[in-house]
């Protein structure tokens, strides 16, 4: 098979992007002919729901959306004895900027999702999966949707699955382009139609979910390895792996490299190899200033710094993350000021509004990075923005406030000296 | 559980938040978004609190206490990420209010901003001139604003009736919105927009009026700030006394407590601790209790028509033309009709003299056509005795509400918050009824039928499940056999055609409420009036039987209950109660004594009329003499509400001009006329006296009413179905129940344009 297009590579053997270079993977017979719904099979037909629920925990497999969070112990969680009925919800929601690797699985390849969503929704004994897929990908559902009257149409959606007796019917529901939507709980809201607030925590969606029942929220990529895991095992699965965690993921580059593009390549792949042996170094003349390594959520690193191996902890241990793994490179031409104002400007902007912190915090500090930008900053005005975020930090509701604060907080940190500069009477 | 606040070991058994048991500890940790009876929110996160082993802070108000936490709620960190935290709200507050904290200068403060703001179109107060966001400011002592005020840039909404909304004042603390969804219903509010833009308002920036707002007043009530600003409300006007009554605009019996100056009602909101309605209220009590004691057809002076004219006179002119006209009458000339808006003492009064003193036998009581009433006379009929008593709480504990053509949220307002909240638990409401109402988008099913068809329903349904499997309970229940009997004679197919159903529906609908159980049947008088009012009654009575209902019989008067009490026990001897209103109407009577307008006089009744009201309207052409009676606010006494509970008013302000409570007007003519037996000096005297001869109120004690109480009855009633010829049609009712907009005959909205559109639906 020609592996035609420029953005995606084979290195070694992949789990989710294997066959993209085939033109026409999404309609069912192809993906059939290249040994599609295998892993469906053999898991409704040979495997009992614990036993893939056992095989998903050996397999190391952590969640694709940002977290990290164990897939096989997220399941594990939802209540066996309860007589409420149980959803899966999956986020293609991809709203982390940076991140576009979610588009490509479902464009290309949305028969491996479907499996996974049917393997996962068996082993916790879910009869209705939502895909809750980000507004502006509406193409992307087109395809999703396609793809699902496929599968409904060959059996393996609706009722009583490969003559099982499984039913599972699978819903796709379209948000309208709020970051916040993304967030597992705000979403379930934006699920049920309501406004996307993020809920209190606990409960935990795995006990009261959508609806208030027990429910689980993977993110694509977490979904779509799990065939993989089902039919290689999950000793093959981990072994993929560089890291303590199993399998690949998809790093999405992004920036002035000179193929940015997503490249599937084990977990725990250095940062330095992805840019500059994957995505081919630095287009010419450019130099590596800094990358923001798992999404614009995620505290940036210096050039100095990309010596390391991306997987959770990892990074975790460098005091960023790996969040989504996009990877968004920035040279030196590029003034952290401008970086800065990109990241506050989103975040001042996608606040759902519940907590004052993350609200008028985000917003203050825009505003700030705004006056240094158009030239009238002021002395303190560094400290000024390092003193709001901390005030964000690790006092919201949900996660989105320490996804505001970090970035802001390592910018100003690490180049505190050049944005500084920036200031009326800094020292440049 | 054993928890540990600041080193203070405490034991805890129920579930609650750690704010929950701080406060009932007397631990002070600020907060803002938190509201009692609220779902938590935890939005403004100034009740930040540390958990030992926990890595991130925890809003207190959202925290359950777990087994072994150990809490610290103040300390100079803490206290310091609280005042940032406070500091940014105060970044987007008006700024004239950071200068409201500091005591001293806060007068002048106010002063410029009231120069200011007229003239920029704001108002920068907040509503009862007590603003909990001051008293944070107070507390935390935000050094100095840390960014300059962005206040102002908002347009002041003031395009509704009775409330403004100026959102710059606005902290988003989500009350409003919380508690326009979660406990009224209606959710006109929400929030709208995000990022530094979210704020609170309405779909598409309506004003209220465009919306379901019922102006029930619930959102001014939570805000705790001047965001919500009652039209009424003046910063320099402030209340000096506070004084809580029983609000008398219909059978519920909300607490109220009533703001003054100067001996005036400015305002009145619901009393936190109401019984009833524990700090909610509708339209009526929130904002109309002035402007029905103030109202201009008030009648304030006894007036008597010479030549014609009504004039002007004196109570002893007045009432010596009552007392020689009425001696001069004989006794079954003579008919009375009283209003169950009264007290329990005025209708007591009331009665005596005109069992007693005139010895008529004419007397017709509004009480008398109540759903209650009509239930009891029914049940007695039958042989048993009906329990009338309820709480609205019981209806929480209902599966399943069947409810009968009234539109709750306009006619009952805290019955139907009680039924919306066991929605929102998870019961099932089914609305039965000719006319589609605007709470039906929170029922499971509307039945639409026409008025009279309600026992076809009924009948339908118990015979579906009398030859269920599930007939087993019933079975055991007095009279099922003959029960059963008569319903094989029903054809249920016939019936579903009648009615316009699928046979279907009618099985699924008996199967809801087979499952369902305990159900609730909220009927008022519509469904217990005219020639199928009996019928209907019979085939309530069985299904609730079969299902374990519970029958609540639905009454609109302030006083209906009492009313029809006390006139039971003074009624000489049994009859259709709609004897003496057909007669009124017919002219059968010389002399008539009218207390209130619940009747309406189209023509003259008879040769002498006697009016006895708080109002001027309609029937006062007629009146050959007028005795102006208080309102509620002006007097005490007690009302018996439509659950049966007896609760007391005091009186909040004096009586406007001459008017007199009507137990002292009747207890005046009755000396007048040389009567023995009402020598009372106070309402105090009546109660007295009443609680000593009419049996539902045996023995209780003035000073027992302090919500709890219900009136006496049966203990235990017959449980047996309902006899055959219970199906025969009955003596028919006319129908005067008043309206649930009209109170003492006063269509209150009047003057507020646009409003009876929004109470009508
Ligand atoms: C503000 C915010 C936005 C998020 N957006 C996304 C998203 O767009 N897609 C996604 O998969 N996860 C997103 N997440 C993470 C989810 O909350 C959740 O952790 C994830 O969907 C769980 O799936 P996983 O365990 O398979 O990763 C977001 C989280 C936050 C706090
Ligand atoms: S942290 Fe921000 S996004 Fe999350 S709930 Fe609070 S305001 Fe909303
Ligand atoms: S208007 Fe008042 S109650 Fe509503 S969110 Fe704003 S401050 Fe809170
Ligand atoms: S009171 Fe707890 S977060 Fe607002």
């Amino acid at each position: 098979m020609a592996c035609s297009k420029a953005w995606t590579r084979h290195v070694d053997e992949k789990i989710l992007t294997e066959h993209f270079g085939l033109a026409n993977l999404y309609e069912i017979e192809a993906y059939l002919e290249r040994g599609g719904y295998r892993a469906v099979t053999k898991a409704l037909q040979e495997m009992t729901p614990d036993g893939i629920m056992d095989e998903v925990k050996k397999a190391g497999l952590r969640g694709r959306g940002g977290a990290g969070f164990p897939a096989g112990m997220k399941w594990s969680f939802v209540p066996k004895t309860s007589d409420k009925p149980k959803y899966l919800c999956v986020n293609a929601d991809e709203g982390e900027p940076g991140t576009f690797k979610d588009r490509y699985i479902l464009t290309h390849n949305p028969h491996l999702l479907i499996e996974g969503i049917i393997i996962a929704s068996f082993s916790v004994g879910i009869h209705a999966a939502y895909v809750y897929i980000r507004g502006e990908y509406e193409a992307v559902a087109q395809r999703l949707e396609q793809a699902l009257a496929q599968a409904a149409q060959k059996g393996y959606l609706g009722k009583s699955i490969l003559e099982t007796g499984f039913d599972l019917d699978v819903f796709v529901h379209r948000g309208a382009g709020a970051y916040i939507c993304g967030e597992e709980t705000a979403l379930l809201e934006s699920l049920e139609g309501k406004r996307g607030h993020p809920r209190l925590k606990p409960p935990f969606p795995a006990t009261v979910g959508l609806f208030q029942c027990p429910t689980v929220i993977n993110n694509v990529e977490t979904l779509a390895n799990i065939p993989a895991i089902i039919q290689k095992g999950a000793p093959w699965f981990l072994d993929k792996g560089l890291a303590k965690d199993g399998g690949t993921r998809i790093f999405g580059v992004s920036g002035p490299v000179v193929r940015p593009g997503i490249y599937e390549l084990p977990v725990g792949t250095s940062l330095r190899e992805i840019i500059y042996t994957h995505a081919g170094g630095l287009k010419p003349g450019k130099k590596l200033k800094a990358v923001i390594p798992g999404g614009m959520s995620a505290p940036i690193l210096k050039a100095d710094e990309i010596d390391i191996k991306m997987d959770f902890d990892s990074l975790a241990g460098v005091g960023s993350m790996l969040g989504s793994a996009a990877v968004i490179v920035i040279d030196e031409a590029t003034p952290i000021l401008d970086v800065l104002k990109k990241v506050a400007k989103f975040y001042a902007h996608e606040s759902c509004g519940q907590c004052t912190p993350c609200r008028i915090g985000t917003s203050w500090i825009h505003k700030i990075i705004k006056r240094m930008s158009a030239g009238h900053g002021e002395k303190g005005d560094v400290d000024e923005l390092v003193r709001l975020a901390s005030n964000i930090k690790g006092k919201t509701l949900c996660p989105m406030g320490d996804a505001a604060s970090l970035p802001v907080l390592s910018l100003a940190q690490k180049f505190k000296n050049e944005l500084e500069s920036c200031l009326k009477d800094g020292s440049g | 559980m054993k928890v540990t606040i600041d080193g203070r070991p405490l034991e805890v058994t129920d579930k609650m938040t750690i704010l929950d048991l701080a406060r009932d500890k007397g631990i002070y940790i600020p907060s803002l978004c938190h509201y009692p009876g609220l779902v938590p929110f935890t939005g403004c996160r100034l009740c930040l609190i540390a958990v030992k082993g926990r890595e991130a802070l925890a809003p207190a108000c959202g925290t359950f206490i777990e087994d072994g936490m150990d809490v610290t709620t103040n300390t100079p960190a803490l206290q310091k990420t609280r005042r940032q935290i406070l500091e940014l709200i105060l970044s987007e507050h008006a700024g004239a209010c950071l200068a409201c904290h500091d005591k001293g200068a806060r007068l002048d403060e106010l002063a410029a901003v009231d120069e200011a703001g007229p003239a920029a179109g704001r108002s920068l107060y907040s509503n009862n001139g007590d603003c909990e966001f001051r008293k944070l400011i107070d507390y935390l002592k935000p050094d100095k604003a840390q960014f300059p005020s962005l206040d102002g840039t908002l347009e002041i909404r003031k395009d509704d009736p009775l409330l403004d909304r100026n959102y710059n004042l606005c902290v988003l603390c989500g009350r409003c919105v919380r508690i326009c969804h979660e406990v009224r219903g209606v959710s006109a509010l929400a929030f709208v927009y995000r990022g530094s833009r979210a704020g609170v308002g309405t779909a598409f920036g309506r004003r209220l009026l465009d919306t379901d707002c019922q102006f029930c007043g619930a959102c001014l009530d939570v805000c705790p700030t001047g965001a919500l600003i009652e039209k009424s409300a003046h910063p320099e006007i402030l209340p000096d006394t506070e004084n809580n009554t029983i609000c008398s605009f219909c059978g519920q019996g909300c607490e109220l407590t009533l703001f003054l100056k100067q001996g005036k009602i400015l305002r009145s909101v619901p009393a936190k601790q109401g019984s009833v309605n524990q700090g909610q209220a509708c339209l009526k009590g929130r904002f109309l209790v002035s402007e029905a004691v103030y109202h201009r057809s008030r009648v304030v002076r006894p007036m008597v028509r010479k030549n014609g004219k009504l004039e002007e006179t004196t109570w002893d002119e007045a009432l010596a033309v009552v007392a020689q006209k009425l001696s001069g009458c004989p006794a079954r000339d003579i008919a009375i009709a009283g209003s169950a808006h009264d007290s329990c003492e005025d209708i007591f009064a009331l009665d005596k003299f005109g069992g007693e003193g005139l010895e008529t036998e004419n007397i017709a009581s509004h009480g008398d056509f109540t759903a209650q009433a009509r239930l009891r006379d029914f049940a007695r009929l039958q042989g048993f005795e009906p329990r009338l008593n309820f709480r609205i709480s019981d209806i929480g504990r209902a599966k399943t509400i069947v409810l009968f053509g009234e539109n709750l949220a306009v006619s009952q307002p805290m019955v139907w918050l009680e039924v919306y909240k066991s929605i929102r638990n998870g019961a099932k409401l089914i609305i039965v009824g000719p006319q589609e109402l605007c709470i039906r988008r929170c029922a499971s099913s509307w039945i639409k039928l026409r008025p009279g068809q309600e026992s076809e329903l009924l009948i339908g349904l118990s015979k579906i499940l009398s030859d269920s499997g599930h007939a087993a309970e019933s079975a055991k229940i007095d009279g099922f056999a003959a029960f059963k009997n008569r319903l094989q004679e029903f054809e249920l197919s016939g019936a579903a055609a009648s009615l316009g159903l699928q046979e279907e529906k009618l099985l699924k609908l008996a199967l809801l409420l087979e499952k369902r159980k305990p159900t609730a049947y909220l009927f008022g008088a519509e469904v217990c009036e005219g020639s199928s009012g009996a019928a209907n009654l019979a085939a309530l009575w069985n299904l609730a039987l079969q299902t374990e209902g519970l029958l609540v019989p639905l009454s609109s008067e302030s006083n209906a209950r009492g009313a029809f009490e006390i006139s039971a026990f003074f009624r000489k001897k049994d009859g259709p109660p709609g004897r003496i209103i057909q007669g009124i109407s017919n002219g059968s009577f010389l002399t008539l004594y009218v207390v209130g307008s619940s009747l309406r006089l189209e023509k003259k009744p008879a040769a002498f009329v006697v009016i006895q009201d708080s109002y001027l309207n309609g029937n006062s052409d007629f009146a050959d003499v007028i005795l102006p009676q208080t309102t509620f606010a002006e007097a005490e006494g007690t009302f018996v509400n439509v659950e049966g509970r007896l609760q007391k008013f005091e009186r909040v302000i004096e009586p406007l001009g001459d008017s007199r409570p009507g137990w002292r007007i009747i207890s005046h003519l009755a000396q007048k006329m040389g009567m023995a037996g009402f020598s009372f000096r106070s309402a105090s005297d009546v109660f007295q006296e009443l609680t000593g001869r009419v049996p539902a109120f045996h023995g209780l004690g003035r000073e027992q009413l302090t919500g709890g109480v219900f009136l006496r009855e049966p203990e235990a009633d017959r449980r047996r179905f309902a006899a055959a010829e219970a199906f025969a049609g009955v003596d028919a009712a006319p129908s005067i129940a008043a309206g649930p907009d009209v109170y003492k005959g006063l269509e209150m909205s009047r003057d507020i344009k646009d409003l009876r559109l929004i109470r009508g639906r």
